[in-house]
Order: structure tokens, then C-alpha cells, then sequence
């Protein structure tokens, strides 16, 4: 307990700042994967090529990797982003790019007597599509939303390694003053765990709300 | 009078599979046809080719006069644009054998979709048509149980009073009752009885129960691999076939000289 | 700004180096995971309540936190306890601990997997639990799960950058020395991004050749 009275309010600081990281990358990832995951079901070819190449780039390498890229090497094609935008960023991007495969498989699981449905109702594609087939999906897409949620937030603590002074970088400059390791990481850890818990917690309400507004 | 059918030569395949072998049909406004065949012969085909979810690879395919896959753009024919089949599509409407309702709407909302949406009704008149719909089958009280909660029989009904409450000028019926219990079966025939008898609307209903399309149809026309073998009143096909394949379906399912 | 590719090509070798020490750090890594992962997996089904929640909540705690902050923690923390690692094996010891607690829930879906049946089928024989459990249900629950353990030795490849952070030489890391040393990052950091695609995409294929004979053989 002593711990988290001597290092909990800079620790809050940082905390604050991982919070605020990870909800404006989970608004982009939001985005991200709605348009990746649809544009990878798009009549047109070149769409659903350029969406398969930004899921699977952002999948296929790590995530370090690309939050050095973005904020190393796009100043050297005059793109110069600071480390907070470079970071929120990539991990929008990233996350983005696991949601676009959740959006892709929750609408192909829509059954096909659906589109049938809506179109013999004469219902124009947009109208099926925001109507009829995402609120099903959505469904569906919540528990691993959920579980990509907490994988953003654990990786927005690689932001510290590109000096934003999140939660993680915090107790970097902490140890260094201190020297007290253990507790401090200690209750970092603690911090995100319990992050984490209001996540999942936060998910599971909007399941069920979800559920009981339209059962089956 | 023009017919508001009107299918010549078409030819429907998926893949490898030709389903549809060169249809020709006509129905004038008004007539109660039913569909007979084997399973696999192409009657839902046929169905889905009017209700345009598929088109055909060949043929020519009209409603009302109107081929929906293609139109007349500066004298000349085009491929029509999502308007145009849009204003096609909206003279048909089909209940499909596994009803397809809307899983995250209430029955009531389910009917009023499309008539807030599509035909973009007032609230109050379009809440006003559904719940008449849904009296008219029998589910005044059912307005607002979600589709999970209702039976088979029940989510037919929804789904009937939804097709119909868009007022088409077609009906289209695709085996709606052989996903049902047998003792659901009869109320939905008894209702597709009164909705042909008052003769306002064209209907092409696909079945298996013959003495229904004995009974309230003014038309049978029996399919076997992908052709129309008989076409006539149902009186001729079922007790004086003309051919072999129509007296061998007709017996297997009556029974000889039923 | 163009691509350099003579600069790109000879940074080439020492990014081949360091591409072993990320494989060997995967690998080990990994064994420690499928290893650990077992144990969790076991120690969550235990028939000792106080053993069973412990796991399951260690093994929520693992997941639910930061890789990098667990490897910190590690670190930093075992020298004070007298366990005296590189910064190599601290790094597979935090990446085994860390995938050990996916790795135990995917062991767990296919403990889930085996029917009653074959649990009663032992009781029947009479055979003790550790005998059931060793030759009867674990060689009939891993087959099934190879392929999504697999995935996590993908997902585990992905994430050795992370070592660099206690200063291990692993791909990135050398990648930024390079850059930093020369003044061009564009070459180093874009070639690590292509190796870690190539080498998971290739992976990934060949995980799903892997589905597809596991379902063939399950089939059989």
C-alpha cells in the first residue's frame, strides 16, 4: 500500500495519458476496421486488394517495428509526425487492421436470406447494409472488439519507447529517480490490470444491452 | 392486355449447373399460378429470377412490361442502373421458405422497415398499415415479439403480412410452408386461400401440397429439370396430364387416381 | 528521399545476424510457453479450489497486461531475488511466461474438446487421474489446438522487438543502431518490416497447411 501512496499520483499522471491514448486509437481503429473490413467485401477489385494489403501489413509485421517505421522513416519523405501522433497513429492503424478481419467475418456470417429479405423489400444496399446487416454483425463483433481492446491497450504502452510520458514511461523516469523497481512496476501493472478489468466489464454491459434489445 | 410476366427463352445457370433450360411463360394480372416439381427442377430459381436477387444469363425477363436488367437510355437499350431496378423490383414481393425476418426487429418493425424506408411513409401511417397487416394473419398481439419468440407459424405470418404490406403487384411464394410443423401448414394455406380468392394480386406460389394447388389455384404449371413439361388448369394437370413425367410426379405424390 | 538499395543491401548481413537471435528467442521462448502454458492449464483445472482460482487469475493478470511492462518488471526484479539472467534470457523468460497464459486457455479449449465419454471410459479402466490425464485425454487434446498454438508462436515472433528495450540485439534493435550509425533509417527499419512480413505471412500459410492435414487426419 505504501507503494501505491508514494508513487500513485505521478503514476496517475501516466495512467491518464495511456487512457487518453488508447481511446483516441480506439476511435481510429473504430474506423479503420469498419472501412478495411468492408472494403475487403467491395464489388470492386482494386478496393478489396488495397484493404487485403493494409490488413495484412499491419498484421504481418509487429508493431514496434511500425511505430519505429512511421515516427524513423517518414521524416525522411517529409512527413514529420510527433511522437503522439506517430503513436496514436500506428496503433489505431493496428488495431484497425485485426478489426477489419472481425467486421469481414461477422458480416459474411450474416445469412444470405437476409440480403434476399431486405432486397425483395426493395431496400437499397446502403439501407441493407446499415439496417439489416450491421446490427446483426454487431452482435457478433462485440466479444472480440472486447479482447482487441485490451490488446490496444497493452500495446500502448510501446509508446513510451518513442518518449511519450504514458503510464509505462512514467515509471521509467520513476525507477531511474528511485531505484524502487518492484513496487513501482508493481503497480503499473496493477493500474493496467484494472484498466483492463473496466474494459471487459464496459463490454459485457453493451453485450448484454445489445442482446436484450434484440433477443435471438 | 399486357401479361405482368413475361418470360421468354431464359436460360439460368450457377456454374457448371444449368438450373433453368430455356423458360417460357406468360401470366396475365390477377392469376393464381402454383408451381409443381421435383425438388431441383428450378422452381425457386424461377423465383428468385422474379424476384430479381439473380438475373438470368439469357432470355428476355419482364414485369409489368419492364425487363429490370436492362433499360431504354437515348434510344437505345443499357444496363440498367440500381434506379431502375429498383422501380422494377418494387412491383414483387416474396415470402421465402425460411421466412428471413429480421432477427434484431420486432415483428411490428420488421413490417414497418421497408414502409418507413423504401416507400417513406409518415411514422404514424406506416405504424397504422403494419399493425392492420398484422391483424389481417392473426398477430395483433403479437406487434412487438421479436422473431425468436414467435413460432414457425407466427414468423411466416410476419412475414407475409411484410410482403404484403408493400402492395405489390406480384406475390411471389417459395415453399413457405415446408419449413413449418404439419399442423401450422393449414392455417397458412387457409390464408394464401383468401388472399388468391380475392383475385387483386398476381401470385406464383411454389408447393408441394397439390390438393391446395388443386383447390385455389387458376393455374399449375409443373417443372422437371429446369423446363416447364405442363402448363394448364389444374384440373387438366392433375386428372388428365398430358404427359408422362406430369402423371408420374402427379401419382407419386396423390397416389394413383387420387 | 530515394530507397538506397546498395545501403539496403549491405546492411543485409547484420540484419541477417540479428534475425537469429530473434528466431532463438522466439523458440525458446515458445518452449517455455507451450511447457508453462501446460502446467497453467493443469494447475486451472485442478480439483484444489484455492489452486484452480489462483491460476485463473494469474493467468487473467498475464493477459491483461503490457508485454513490455512485464518484461520491465522482470528485469529488473529477478537480480534483486538473486536470479542472475541476461538480458536474452529475461526476454524468453517474460515472452515464454507471457504466451504460457494464452497458450494455457487454447490447452484448455482442447481439454473442452474431449467428450465425457472418454474421462468415464477411464474411470472405468480404473486408471489413476495422472494416468488419464497423461495418456489418455492430453494425447487426444493437442492435435486439435496445434494450429492456434501456432498462431501464438506467430504472434509471439511479432513481439520479440520488445527485447530491444532491455537492450537486446535482436532485428529492430540492430535495424535502429544501423539507422542511427548512418543517419538513414528508411533502409534498416523498412527491410526489418519487410523480414517480419515475409516470415509471417510464410508462416501463416504454412500454419494453414497445417489446419488443413489436422482436419484431413481427424477426418480419417
Amino acid at each position: 500500500m505504501n507503494a501505491i501512496n508514494n508513487f500513485g499520483p505521478p503514476l496517475l499522471g501516466g495512467l491518464a495519458v495511456t487512457i487518453g491514448i488508447t481511446l483516441a486509437a480506439a476511435v481510429l481503429a473504430v474506423v479503420a476496421a469498419l472501412g478495411g473490413g468492408l472494403a475487403r467485401l467491395s464489388y470492386y477489385r482494386v478496393v478489396r486488394w488495397t484493404a487485403a494489403v493494409y490488413v495484412e501489413v499491419f498484421r504481418g509485421t509487429s508493431t514496434l517495428v511500425q511505430l519505429f517505421w512511421f515516427y524513423f522513416v517518414l521524416p525522411f519523405f517529409g512527413i514529420n509526425l510527433s511522437a503522439l501522433a506517430a503513436g496514436i497513429l500506428v496503433l489505431g492503424l493496428n488495431t484497425g487492421a485485426y478489426g477489419a478481419e472481425v467486421v469481414r467475418g461477422a458480416i459474411v456470417a450474416v445469412p444470405r436470406g437476409q440480403y434476399d429479405a431486405a432486397a425483395a423489400l426493395n431496400m437499397s444496399r446502403l439501407q441493407t447494409l446499415y439496417r439489416i446487416v450491421l446490427p446483426q454483425a454487431a452482435l457478433a463483433m462485440l466479444p472480440p472488439a472486447g479482447n482487441l481492446m485490451i490488446e490496444l491497450l497493452k500495446n500502448s504502452a510501446l509508446v513510451s519507447l518513442i518518449t511519450i510520458t504514458e503510464l509505462t514511461f512514467t515509471a521509467q523516469l520513476l525507477r531511474s529517480e528511485t531505484l524502487r523497481s518492484a513496487e513501482i512496476f508493481a503497480v503499473v501493472l496493477l493500474f493496467y490490470f484494472l484498466v483492463a478489468l473496466c474494459i471487459t466489464g464496459a463490454f459485457r454491459l453493451a453485450e448484454g444491452k445489445l442482446k436484450k434489445s434484440a433477443p435471438g | 392486355m399486357n401479361p405482368i410476366i413475361r418470360l421468354r427463352g431464359v436460360h439460368k445457370a450457377y456454374g457448371e449447373l444449368a438450373v433453368l433450360r430455356g423458360i417460357d411463360l406468360e401470366v396475365p394480372a390477377g392469376q393464381t399460378v402454383s408451381v409443381i416439381g421435383p425438388s431441383g427442377s428450378g422452381k425457386s430459381t424461377l423465383l428468385r429470377l422474379l424476384m430479381t436477387l439473380d438475373r438470368p444469363d439469357q432470355g428476355v425477363l419482364e414485369i409489368d412490361g419492364e425487363s429490370p436488367w436492362t433499360m431504354e437510355k437515348n434510344g437505345s437499350q443499357q444496363p440498367a442502373d440500381e434506379r431502375h431496378l429498383r422501380q422494377v423490383r418494387g412491383k414483387v414481393g416474396m415470402v421465402f421458405q425460411h421466412f428471413n425476418l429480421f432477427p434484431h426487429m420486432s415483428a411490428l418493425h420488421n413490417v414497418m422497415e421497408a414502409l418507413l424506408r423504401v416507400l417513406r411513409l409518415p411514422r404514424t401511417e406506416a405504424e397504422a398499415r403494419a399493425r392492420e397487416r398484422l391483424s389481417a394473419v392473426g398477430l395483433a398481439d403479437k406487434a412487438d415479439a421479436y422473431p425468436a419468440h414467435l413460432s414457425g407459424g407466427q414468423k411466416q405470418r410476419v412475414a407475409i403480412a411484410r410482403a404484403l404490406a408493400m402492395q405489390p403487384k406480384v406475390m411471389l411464394f417459395d415453399e413457405i410452408t415446408s419449413a413449418l410443423d404439419p399442423e401450422l401448414v393449414g392455417g397458412i394455406l387457409a390464408l394464401l386461400h383468401e388472399m388468391s380468392s380475392k383475385r387483386t394480386m398476381t401470385m406464383v406460389i411454389v408447393t408441394h401440397h397439390m390438393r391446395f394447388a388443386e383447390s385455389c389455384s387458376d393455374r399449375v404449371v409443373f417443372f422437371d429439370e429446369g423446363v416447364i413439361v405442363e402448363d394448364g388448369a389444374p384440373k387438366a394437370i392433375f386428372h388428365e396430364p398430358r404427359h408422362e413425367r406430369t402423371r408420374r410426379f402427379v401419382d407419386a405424390i396423390l397416389g394413383p387416381e387420387a | 528521399m530515394i530507397f538506397d538499395w546498395q545501403f539496403a543491401w549491405d546492411t543485409l548481413p547484420k540484419l541477417m545476424a540479428a534475425l537469429k537471435v530473434t528466431v532463438a528467442a522466439t523458440v525458446l521462448g515458445m518452449a517455455v510457453a507451450l511447457a508453462l502454458g501446460l502446467a497453467l492449464a493443469l494447475a486451472r483445472r485442478s480439483r484444489l479450489q484455492w489452486l484452480s482460482w489462483s491460476t485463473a487469475g494469474f493467468i487473467e493478470f498475464v493477459r491483461s497486461t503490457p508485454l513490455l511492462v512485464q518484461i520491465y518488471f522482470l528485469f529488473y526484479i529477478l537480480p534483486g531475488l538473486g536470479i542472475e539472467l541476461s538480458a536474452f534470457a529475461t526476454g524468453v523468460v517474460a515472452l515464454g511466461l507471457h504466451y504460457a497464459a494464452y497458450c494455457s486457455e487454447v490447452y484448455r479449449a482442447g481439454f473442452d474438446g474431449i467428450p465425457r465419454g472418454q474421462w468415464e471410459a477411464a474411470s472405468a479402466l480404473n486408471l489413476s487421474r495422472y494416468h488419464t490425464i497423461g495418456r489418455i485425454i492430453i494425447p487426444q487434446a493437442i492435435p486439435p489446438v496445434v494450429p492456434a498454438l501456432g498462431n501464438y508462436l506467430v504472434a509471439m515472433f511479432k513481439d520479440t522487438p520488445m527485447l530491444s528495450a532491455i537492450t537486446v540485439l535482436e532485428l529492430l534493435q540492430t535495424g535502429k543502431v544501423v539507422g542511427a550509425e548512418t543517419f538513414r533509417y528508411l533502409e534498416p527499419l523498412t527491410l526489418v518490416g519487410a523480414l517480419f512480413l515475409v516470415l509471417s505471412l510464410i508462416s501463416a500459410a504454412g500454419i494453414r497447411g497445417l489446419e488443413r492435414r489436422l482436419q484431413k487426419w481427424v477426418a480419417q
